[in-house]
């Protein structure tokens, strides 16, 4: 890869491979087939440089062009993880946020929760939650970026956040009254209590 | 504000940041004078800086970066190769084009062409109902829709908020055809599939196996690959109308009557791209 074209692609795109693997791997559930849309992606992106417009999200336009990829690949999948079908429910608030808040004081968490207990804790969600969860929390997209990627609507996306946080907060509190030692997070228990 | 249920429901996206400027300082008058609200609000900002801070970032294995580098510089090589075998051909073409022409008029001589963009049309709606293309943005809402596509396009594309009864969009795509952008729309009407396809219409060559004219606008009609088309140039742009049904026509006329005078139908129509 030389020339001008080449430098500014490895300048501009090849920073968000880790991020890239990361949706990869939200997206497959496999490392290897994970690294194989890294590189399809790449490929495709370099293809149509010339079409990104330089100075705008270069990491959504590529985690698009994955989406894209991913899509024509395995709609099956893609149904599973993206929302293709939005349930008629997801529409509404979550009621039980309203009740859940204010009785978990994130200070009495913070003593007694550690990072890898909300690992352990996200990887219970569902996928298309785990995905909201990490496209905002981690990657910071915007919501719009956000609904155009998992082809939702704004609203959904919120909705969706909205619940994936609070079963993150369920499941980080379950795990803190049930855990005086070092069991770990319970998944059976925890996923009977989100039904 | 003075609801605080209000409040909470917007909660997560003044956390987010994603409020405009007026309902981020209703939310901050709000917190000054609830203090309710204000403790809410202070343990899910907490808790979200802890799961925000708790989140691992993803790692890509060592060799990945190396293993792309290397994909991109065969790609390119490969790329140029390419353009060296295209040079070699060149002089092959004459050939093949006296070969497709004898072709053409010893075996299929009643064969006519397909304008291009009859073509993209009916492909891509073919390759959509076989759940090969996905929609790039999957909605039901003529507005969301229509800002989707303003953004992507050199042309205009405005959807009527009041589609004909029965007709429901289901979403759009982004085609290219010949460099040129063309709009991709999905509709469902008594459970059958229709789509039309929407370009500049610079350039673009419309005929069919049928033409007739309503109201200065010349309209083609023909079937490809088992799908009926129709096609029509106005003001500037240019359509493909596809259904799986046999009568058309008869479906489209459904539509222009349904809205009452002709004259203002058809244009309404062609405002909403049906």
């Amino acid at each position: 890869m030389n020339g001008e074209k080449g430098r500014l692609f490895e300048e501009t795109a090849l920073p968000c491979l880790d991020a890239l693997y990361g949706f990869g791997l939200l997206l497959t559930g496999r490392p290897d087939e994970a690294e194989d849309l890294v590189q399809e992606t790449f490929l495709r992106a370099y293809r149509f440089f010339h079409q990104y417009e330089h100075g705008t999200n270069c990491k959504a336009w590529l985690f698009t062009i994955m989406k894209h990829i991913f899509l024509n690949q395995s709609t099956q999948k893609a149904r599973m993880v993206l929302c293709r079908d939005v349930l008629p429910d997801e529409e509404g608030e979550s009621q039980s946020l309203w009740d859940a808040m204010g009785r978990s004081p994130a200070s009495s968490l913070r003593d007694e929760v550690f990072s890898k207990d909300i690992e352990k804790a996200l990887a219970l969600l569902p996928e298309t939650f785990r995905l909201v969860v990490i496209l905002k929390d981690v990657e910071g997209f915007s919501y719009g970026e956000i609904a155009q990627l998992v082809d939702c609507p704004i609203g959904t996306v919120m909705s969706r956040l909205s619940r994936a946080r609070d079963m993150l907060r369920r499941f980080l509190r379950d795990y803190s009254v049930q855990s005086s030692g070092s069991h770990g997070l319970k998944p059976t228990n925890l996923t009977r209590r989100l039904v | 504000m003075q609801d605080c249920q209000a409040m909470f429901r917007i909660m997560h996206a003044y956390l987010d940041g994603e409020l405009s400027a007026k309902e981020t300082v209703d939310v901050q008058t709000h917190l000054d004078s609830c203090p309710e609200c204000a403790v809410l609000y202070r343990n899910e900002k907490l808790f979200l800086d802890l799961v925000k801070e708790s989140l691992p970032s993803a790692v890509a294995p060592r060799h990945l970066e190396q293993k792309v580098k290397m994909a991109l510089k065969t790609s390119v090589a490969g790329e140029r190769s390419r353009k060296y075998l295209r040079m070699v051909a060149v002089p092959a073409l004459p050939m093949a084009v006296l070969f497709l022409i004898a072709m053409a008029v010893f075996f299929s001589p009643e064969r006519k062409p397909v304008p291009a963009l009859v073509n993209a049309a009916v492909n891509t709606h073919q390759e959509y109902l076989n759940g090969n293309v996905p929609l790039d943005i999957a909605s039901r809402d003529p507005v969301q829709v229509g800002l989707w596509f303003e953004k992507r396009t050199n042309f205009p594309v405005s959807l009527g908020q009041d589609p004909v009864k029965n007709l429901r969009l289901l979403g759009g795509r982004l085609i290219e055809m010949e460099g040129k952008k063309v709009v991709f729309l999905a509709y469902e009407m008594d459970k059958h599939r229709l789509s039309l396809v929407m370009t500049a219409a610079q350039g673009v060559d419309l005929f069919g196996a049928r033409e007739f004219t309503v109201k200065e606008s010349r309209f083609y009609q023909s079937t490809y690959h088992g799908f009926q088309t129709l096609s029509w140039a106005q003001e500037g742009l240019a359509y493909v109308f596809v259904s799986d049904q046999q009568e058309i026509n008869k479906k489209a006329c459904l539509i222009c009557h349904g809205h009452g005078q002709d004259q203002e139908a058809i244009k309404r129509l062609s405002e909403q791209g049906i």
